[in-house]
């Protein structure tokens, strides 16, 4: 199995399971996994060498949700506590030999048995680029790798990028003004260095300047503010992205692989796209010409929607989509979650589930709607087709289907 | 073994390899299979547990482009290794106590 496959397997299982600290768990074997493939080992031995998610799962167990019950919780507060001597002097009998054992050899093997692996530590200093006379600038692009970066807006008249590089490193970042368009680029450096404090990377752009924005990072996070833009896009592989308060020209684009998205205050007069395979998305008072969200076990939370099309699918969480008012189509897709709504208009509905449920309220009379409803073993509260004008569907397999009208 | 006997054991080997110098995930893994066999999902919750009680310190490397989280031992886990060492010194008391009544 790949890496990518078995982290979105291992993902589902933990939800599934109740367990807490997902993201946490995920980033460790990813490093794991990587560390792995490092010295030389296939990426599909890397992952055979974990052993299976279900023994993952288990002994994850230490951490669990308060949703369990008083006696659940009990026992795993048990579990993580320290040894106790009084339980200790209690076994002792059956397990004196084992612990004077691995006592031993652990005195024994402390003594030059370890390599050390420090890393250097470095300072890091910081710089402020200043793009002079930047009225010409039409393109921004931030490539960073871990570093979080941060758009904000400013009252000053040129655009400026405040970074920190690592001392004895100045060729760390790379900056490019062309006029037109300019380019930020962090490199990598080989080797290990730790990251202490606040090393952000932060971009100011005047308030009243638009410019196309394209922010990508590895593992950093990226926040976007209060600002205007011809074209949007932000990209990251396991950082968070977040963009509140801005409009744009063209569409907003918006994509990480583990980590969560918060679209809130948007505004794009083209499509507003995002995506998160592992992470959760969470989008609230958006308009635009259609808006697509898709997640594979992430859930998709939805409101205050005004668009042509809402377009939204994950395979194991669950979609929530209210207080939304489409023009044309809502299309709402999970495998093993649930789709749920509250007060949304359209014209055309699909709800489309395998084994979750359809459940919500959809704005209108009764008299209003042709209804499609299709279950294999669940119930619905549908029960007759109706002939209005607005179309909806609603299917899935296992679980049940409630639908009512709210005038 | 007892698991609540063995997680203590584990703690105390986690600490004692981090007593030596920080590391990581996969570095913690290779200095402990040399002497007590430890599975990677073994050692997650040791590490969490561990950074809950503050007895280990964690932090965030960039390496070749990534992040790798080092694990740096706490004053509260050099003193936790004395605690379990003392522990053990009577338990080793009362198992030459058991051992020496049966041969009597």
């Amino acid at each position: 199995m790949k890496k990518a496959e078995f982290l979105t397997k291992l993902r589902q299982a933990l939800d599934a399971a109740g367990v807490a600290n997902v993201d946490s768990i995920i980033q460790y074997y990813d490093e794991l996994i990587y560390d792995c493939m490092e010295e030389g080992i296939s990426e599909e031995n890397a992952v055979a060498s974990l052993g299976s998610i279900e023994e993952i799962v288990k002994k994850s167990g230490g951490e669990v949700k308060p949703s369990l019950s008083y006696a659940e919780r009990i026992t795993a507060l048990n579990d993580s506590s320290n040894v106790n001597k009084k339980k200790l002097t209690g076994i002792i009998c059956v397990s004196a030999l084992a612990i004077i054992a691995v006592a031993a050899m652990m005195i024994g093997f402390t003594k030059g048995l370890f390599k050390n692996i420090v890393p250097v530590n470095l300072n890091f200093n910081e710089e402020t680029y200043v793009a002079t006379e930047s009225s010409g600038i039409t393109t921004l692009e931030i490539n960073e790798f871990s570093h979080k970066i941060y758009v904000y807006a400013t009252t000053d008249k040129d655009i400026s990028i405040r970074y920190k590089i690592p001392e004895g490193y100045p060729d760390n970042v790379k900056i490019t003004n062309t006029g037109s368009s300019l380019v930020f680029e962090r490199r990598s450096l080989s080797g290990s260095f730790t990251m202490y404090g606040n090393t952000d990377t932060e971009v100011y752009i005047p308030q009243n300047m638009v410019v196309k924005l394209e922010a990508k990072n590895t593992s950093g996070g990226i926040v976007v503010k209060g600002l205007d833009f011809i074209d949007l896009s932000l990209e990251s592989s396991s950082g968070n992205i977040q963009a509140d308060v801005a409009k744009s020209l063209g569409g907003i684009t918006m994509k990480t692989t583990s980590g969560s998205i918060k679209a809130e205050n948007l505004e794009a007069a083209e499509a507003l796209i995002i995506g998160a395979s592992s992470g959760s998305i969470n989008v609230t008072d958006v308009k635009a010409d259609r808006v697509k969200a898709s997640a594979s076990s992430g859930a998709i939370k939805m409101s205050e929607v005004t668009s042509k099309n809402v377009d939204g699918d994950t395979t194991s969480g669950t979609i929530h989509l209210e207080d939304s008012a489409i023009s044309e189509k809502i299309d709402l897709t999970t495998t093993s979650g649930g789709v749920k709504f509250d007060d949304i208009s359209a014209e055309e509905f699909e709800f489309k589930c395998t084994s979750g449920s359809v459940r919500g309220s959809v704005k209108g009379s009764k008299n209003d709607y042709t209804c499609r409803v299709s279950t294999t073993s669940g119930s619905s509260n549908i029960k007759e087709a109706g002939s209005g004008s607005k179309l909806l569907t609603a299917s899935t397999t296992s679980g049940s289907v409630n639908i009512t009208f709210n005038d | 073994m007892d698991s609540q006997l063995r997680r203590g054991i584990l703690d105390a080997c986690v600490l004692a390899v981090l007593e030596k110098g920080e590391s990581y995930g996969y570095q913690l893994i290779k200095d402990l299979n040399a002497f007590i066999d430890i599975t990677e999902s073994t050692l997650y919750p040791i590490l969490k547990r561990l950074e809950q009680t503050n007895m280990l310190y964690v932090y965030t490397v960039e390496h070749s482009g990534r992040l790798r989280k080092y694990y740096r031992i706490t004053d509260e886990g050099r003193s936790k290794i004395d605690s379990l060492l003392s522990e053990w010194e009577e338990i080793i008391k009362v198992y030459k106590f058991i051992t020496e009544e049966r041969n009597k």
